[in-house]
Parts: structure tokens; C-alpha cells; sequence
């Protein structure tokens, strides 16, 4: 099945199990949680470390938007709607953090995710200049400012086109593209002495 | 089109947001400019770097799980809504009381304010007032005229609506302090009978 078709089939789905649960089905409720909470765990998990803080923003999450399902409207889309209900969980939440001078080093942002993928490695296929490379990367794109980061997360990671981040991010599509435009300019500056040399394009 | 502009057509082009006309530029830039060039295999390298990374799936057991959990922990909250804190209604109630106290302050505030400030002399500022007072230093018949200067010259040609005579007699009466007594009576007797009249 193509995936347009299977999107509209989705969307479809989705307005039905939406109706439903606003009539109160928790069963609804939880085919949507059940079809939306992997995409979910994706994107927060590029932003967030700890498994266990992942496991309670996406909880958050689903509270919140059980709470305000009243307030969605039908002719919007659930998922974009579901996603930017996550992003604004997480965005508090790095932000709380952030106040609170609590942000986990790098090295142990590094460590728990080798630990959620399982893998001791994540980079066996790598010379070391290149692994070094994307060491950087990482380390670079976690000191972006938060409003940055999310749009290239989002576009740039997660493949959203610029009218979905917009509408999860609750700005223009114009502010996405310089946004993107702003992060590719300040990884490329700050990664300036890490390009590996012998990198084919 | 400055190198920059080409620079946010390659950010565009790599978000698979750029119309094919554009394209066809941006390529025609990159095969002259190494500068760009530069950028491009660059910024290029970023993206493929940050799309190879490797997708953090969750199994469909902990997808189950999860989902179990957060429809236990929605039928708990529903089950048992949260209950209407009296201390809130206290709390609400201690405000209300507050209210009427924080009004008087403020309002006693304003009015202290509002009666101490000495409206009007802006205006009378703005007209220059030391340039009339200079006529008041000659003798006492040039008194008269010197008011009548002021007045038809400046206080007329202003807005009369927007003047506060009686700051506007103080201020004038304060400017004058430099008279004898004498001088001063006659001058303040002249000020009141004329300026009632120019008033009706």
C-alpha cells in the first residue's frame, strides 16, 4: 500500500477513534496512543536521554491531551495536534531543566542512548575521523539554542516538511525555513575543523 | 543574488523545500562559486550524517505496556477527580477582602498625586514665561501691558481649553516674587479683575 494512501487511511481512522474517545472511549483513546506513541518516543528521545524522563513526558502527554481532547478540532490533524502537545511537553521540560542547572553532561547523554539502543557501539562501521565527526555533531546540535534545534530535529531528523514543524511548533513556515537556514550555518561554523577530509559526496 | 541568499536556497533545497526552477539556479551557482560549493558538500554532509542516525524504536511489548499504563492512569484520574481544595475558596476569599484595601490605597495614592502634581505648567514652560517677565522690571506701568502682552501673545494663541488658569496664576504669581509688595498688590488687583473678565 503507498503511503499516501495508507496517511489518508490513517487520517480517516483517526477522525472516527478521535470522535470516540471524545465521547469518552478510553478504548479509542488507546488505539491512537497505541498507532502515535513510537513516532512520539522518537522525536523526544533526540532531545531528552533518560529513558525513564521519555517514559513520563510521553505520559504527559496523553494526559494532556485526553484532557484537552474536547478542545481539538475535527477538521485538524491528530497527529500533528498529538506531536505538538509533545513538543511543548518536552520543550518545558528541557527548559525546567535547563532553570534548574540540571542538564545531564554530554558523556551521559552519549551512554544512555548507546544503553536505549542496546548496542555498546554505535559506530563500528566508522573510521575514527568520522566517528569523531558525528561525536561533534551531536555535541554541537545539543548546544543549539532550543528554538533551533527543535525545527532541525524535526525537519532535518524526523523528514517533517516545513508546514508540519510549523504547525508543531506554532510558527510560520517562513520562521521554519530560517531557522533551519540559522542551525545549518551554526553546526557548519562550529564543525568547521571536524569535516572529514576524505568524505565522499 | 549574493552568495547568503544562494546559502538559504541550499537549506531549502535540502528540506526538499525548493520550487525546481530555484534548483535549477541554485546548480548553475554551485558549478561557479566554490565558496558555495564549499558550503553545500558541507551543510550536505551535516544532513546525511544527522537522517543515517540510527531510529530509536520501542518494542511492541513496551508499546503495550505504555499504553496500558496511561489508560490505568486516565481511569484513576477520572474515577477520582482531583477534590475542590476549601483552602483555594479561603484563599479566594482572603483576596476579596484584600481588594477593597489595595482600591483605597491606590486610589488615596492617585489622588494625592493627582492634587499635588501642579498641572498646566508644561504649558505654560513651552510659551517661554521669562521672556514676558522681562518686561515687569522696567516700572510699574509697563506692568499692565506686560500682562496683556502675555496673554494675547501666548495664552491666546494657545488652546484656552487645555490651560489651567489657576496654575497659570500661580506660576505667574511665584515669577513675580521679585517685586516690592506695593508693586505686587497692585499688579495681583490688576491680575484678577482683567483676568475674570478675559475668562467670562
Amino acid at each position: 500500500m503507498s503511503k499516501i494512501l495508507k496517511g489518508k487511511m490513517d487520517e480517516q481512522d483517526d477522525k472516527e477513534l478521535v470522535a470516540q474517545a471524545k465521547a469518552g472511549n478510553l478504548d479509542s483513546f488507546g488505539a491512537l496512543i497505541e498507532r502515535y506513541h513510537g513516532q512520539l518516543y522518537k522525536m523526544i528521545s533526540r532531545f531528552v536521554a533518560s529513558r525513564e524522563d521519555i517514559d513520563d513526558l510521553l505520559q504527559e502527554t496523553w494526559m494532556h491531551a485526553w484532557r484537552s481532547l474536547a478542545s481539538f478540532r475535527e477538521e485538524a490533524n491528530f497527529y500533528t495536534w498529538v506531536y505538538r502537545i509533545a513538543m511543548n511537553v518536552t520543550i518545558n521540560f528541557l527548559r525546567k531543566k535547563e532553570r534548574e542547572g540540571q542538564r545531564a553532561s554530554f558523556e551521559n547523554w552519549k551512554k544512555s542512548q548507546e544503553k536505549n539502543l542496546g548496542s555498546p557501539s554505535l559506530t563500528p562501521r566508522y573510521n575514527l575521523e568520522i566517528s569523531e565527526f558525528k561525536t561533534k555533531l551531536e555535541e554541537a546540535l545539543k548546544a543549539l539554542p532550543l528554538p533551533y534545534r527543535s525545527a532541525f530535529i524535526l525537519v532535518a531528523q524526523q523528514g517533517l516538511n516545513y508546514r508540519q514543524a510549523a504547525e508543531i511548533l506554532g510558527c510560520s513556515e517562513n520562521t521554519i525555513a530560517w531557522r533551519m537556514h540559522k542551525a545549518r550555518q551554526w553546526l557548519q561554523k562550529k564543525l568547521k575543523p571536524y569535516f572529514p577530509e576524505s568524505h565522499e559526496l | 543574488m549574493s552568495c547568503k541568499k544562494y546559502q538559504k536556497l541550499i537549506s531549502l533545497y535540502l528540506d526538499r523545500e525548493l520550487s525546481p526552477s530555484a534548483q535549477e539556479k541554485l546548480k548553475h551557482h554551485l558549478a561557479l562559486c566554490s565558496v558555495c560549493r564549499s558550503y553545500w558538500e558541507k551543510v550536505k554532509q551535516i544532513q546525511q550524517e544527522v537522517s543515517s542516525w540510527p531510529e530509536i524504536d520501542i518494542s511492541l511489548e513496551d508499546l503495550q505496556e505504555a499504553r496500558t499504563k496511561i489508560i490505568k492512569t486516565i481511569s484513576l484520574a477520572e474515577a477520582n477527580p482531583p477534590p475542590i481544595r476549601k483552602r483555594d475558596f479561603w484563599l479566594l476569599k482572603k483576596w476579596l477582602w484584600a481588594m477593597p484595601i489595595l482600591l483605597i490605597i491606590v486610589g488615596s495614592f492617585l489622588l494625592f498625586y493627582w492634587g499635588k502634581k501642579p498641572r498646566g505648567l508644561d504649558e505654560i514652560e513651552a510659551i517661554s514665561f521669562t521672556e514676558n517677565y522681562y518686561f515687569f522690571n522696567d516700572n510699574n506701568e509697563n506692568l499692565w501691558i506686560a500682562f496683556n502682552h502675555f496673554l494675547e501673545q501666548e495664552i491666546m494663541e494657545a488652546s484656552l481649553g487645555e490651560i489651567d488658569y489657576p496654575s497659570l496664576l500661580d506660576y505667574f504669581y511665584l515669577a513675580l516674587e521679585d517685586l516690592k509688595e506695593e508693586e505686587k498688590e497692585n499688579l495681583l488687583n490688576l491680575l484678577l479683575t482683567e483676568s475674570k473678565e478675559i475668562i467670562r
